[in-house]
């Protein structure tokens, strides 16, 4: 079967900058995990294969076809891009059906369709508020709901998950997941580990823009076991939440953050501390969630050694 | 290619008509819209005449055409909003055709405006003014399409149009004081030369001479900012990985 996505002894280069070097990939229908630290080239390898960027080396393709500035693929392509970005005085059904009308949609199908894509990610009940009033959280779900509105076979998501709060998090992972089951092709990039596991066990490890490993998450997985994970989270009851995890075997350490909104937590078992975490999520009311970069980044540079 | 359902692009004209239609909402939104039209709009206050003259000795509306016209592309490229737009299956160059178009509706409106507005002010009278205000009128569209697609141009070609165009403005087009040939190197040259001809009636081949120039100025202009936007990256610098 012919690949869906495509990379051909892949290079890119910013100036005398290598943020690519040498990628050879094929990517298949199911769900695939772009693990790697920040600065590792995860947003260049997909910025190559939405054909926002041309390879300065080796080739890029797209169900079949070179991915650079080609308008053709994005019928069947949706990006969910890294930014943070929406236009002002539009409502999120605005944004998602104007989109749509863009990508060829006569108005009450691009309707139809927004009002189902924006379901799918929980905002129907805010569809007519204006975008800029959104949260960052709901922001995402609508790149998110943006990307997967007109039925794409091959989606592309940067940091999908970003800024969100467990609950919303665990709807973005179900719906991942079950797009992956209905044959779509979807390449999602993170730099914490039990979300692209929650997702996947297929993945690709990226560092320093060379591709380390491709394969079973469960083959590194005792490799990163190894290693501590840092857990960031924001709660307006931190102490109270401090308190409920400090109980927790799995947990190493506890230190408050900034404006004592946010807590850092160590821990040997990433996988259970996110389960246990999301169970706390509407007691404590957790707005956040993230693992620092720089945790990763070490576990990197620890299987680069090896 | 991979089987599937659609693969062509979506056509130009529904791809520059729906980029147009969700243009609209951003650039009432946009501060520099509201700057450009207050360039164009006050004027008025001083009559109908004095309209024309700021309009191109003050350069009030290639400075407004500047604002405007210059940030089609950045402004997008600035806010992050231009990959949707970049990742749609459309043509690139029928993207900024309806971007341009929204910059050309939503200029000539205010415009058109100050000049009714001016009208009575006019010291050559209200019905005078309205004899010759639809010719005034598209000249100026015809200004604001040629300094209009030189700034879409500077646009998809630097990082600070801005600076590129106050220098065109101020430095270049000043050579139109010069004598001999080197007016006709200008744009406001031409422009002028129209605006005089209610005047002065001069020649149809002359106006038509300047109408032709304007037009192919806009359109030379256009076409290689076409080029320029469906060739060039814009998501260059590495992103936050």
């Amino acid at each position: 079967m012919r690949p869906m996505v495509e990379f051909a002894r892949a290079s890119r280069f910013y100036g005398s900058l290598m943020a690519l070097n040498d990628i050879t990939t094929s990517l298949h229908p199911g769900v695939t995990g772009l693990l790697g630290p920040n600065g590792a080239g995860k947003t260049t390898f997909l910025r190559l294969a939405s054909g926002q960027l041309a390879p300065s080396q080796g080739e890029v393709k797209v169900l079949g076809m070179p991915a650079w500035s080609n308008p053709r693929i994005y019928h069947r392509l949706g990006v969910c891009p890294d930014v943070d970005a929406c236009w002002r005085g539009q409502s999120g059904l605005q944004f998602v059906s104007g989109l749509l009308r863009l990508s060829g949609f006569a108005r009450d199908e691009a309707n139809r369709k927004a009002l189902r894509a924006l379901e799918s990610v929980d905002l129907l009940d805010v569809r007519n508020r204006p975008s800029a009033t959104y949260s960052r959280g709901m922001r995402q779900r609508l790149k998110l709901a943006q990307a997967v509105a007109h039925d794409p076979d091959v989606l592309l998501l940067d940091e999908p998950l970003s800024g969100m709060d467990p609950v919303n998090r665990r709807r973005v992972i179900d719906l991942v997941r079950r797009l992956g089951r209905e044959g779509k092709t979807i390449v999602v990039s993170s730099h914490v580990l039990p979300e692209i596991e929650a997702m996947t066990r297929k993945i690709l490890l990226i560092h320093g823009g060379r591709l380390l490993a491709e394969g079973d998450v469960r083959e590194i997985r005792a490799l990163l076991d190894a290693h501590p994970h840092a857990v960031s989270l924001r709660s307006p009851d931190a102490r109270g939440l401090a308190r409920a995890i400090a109980v927790w075997p799995h947990v190493l350490s506890i230190a408050f953050g900034a404006e004592g909104r946010w807590l850092t937590v160590e821990t040997a078992r990433p996988e259970e501390f996110y389960g246990a975490a999301q169970a706390l999520a509407e007691r404590f009311n957790i707005e956040e969630i993230f693992a620092p970069d720089e945790d990763l980044a070490s576990v990197f540079r620890y299987l680069v050694r090896k | 290619m991979i089987a599937g359902v659609k693969v062509a692009a979506v056509p130009w004209r529904t791809a520059a008509r729906e980029t147009f239609i969700l243009s609209i909402a951003p650039l009432f939104r946009s501060p520099r819209y509201w700057i450009a039209a207050t360039l164009l709009l006050l004027p008025a206050l001083f009559g109908y005449e004095r309209l024309l003259d700021s309009y191109f000795s003050l350069r009030l509306l290639p400075l407004a055409a500047l604002i405007l016209a210059s940030a089609l592309v950045a402004e997008d490229r600035e806010r992050g909003t231009l990959v949707y737009l970049l990742t749609r299956p459309i043509d690139r160059r029928a993207l900024l055709l309806g971007k341009y178009a929204s910059y050309l509706v939503f200029m000539t409106a205010p415009a058109l405006l100050a000049m009714t507005l001016g009208a009575p002010r006019s010291t050559a009278g209200v019905s005078a003014v309205l004899a010759r205000l639809p010719r005034d009128f598209a000249v100026v569209t015809l200004a604001l399409s040629s300094y209009g697609a030189l700034f879409v141009l500077l646009g998809s070609l630097s990082k600070w149009p801005v600076i590129w165009g106050l220098l065109f403005l101020f430095i270049w087009e000043q050579i139109v004081l010069l004598p001999g040939v080197f007016p006709r190197l200008t744009i406001v040259a031409y422009v002028r030369q129209l605006l005089a001809s209610n005047e002065t009636a001069s020649t149809t081949g002359s106006t038509g001479l300047c109408v032709s120039v304007l037009l192919a100025v806009s359109a030379a202009a256009f076409s290689a900012a076409a080029w320029v936007f469906s060739k060039r990256e814009y998501a260059s610098e590495p992103g936050p990985e």
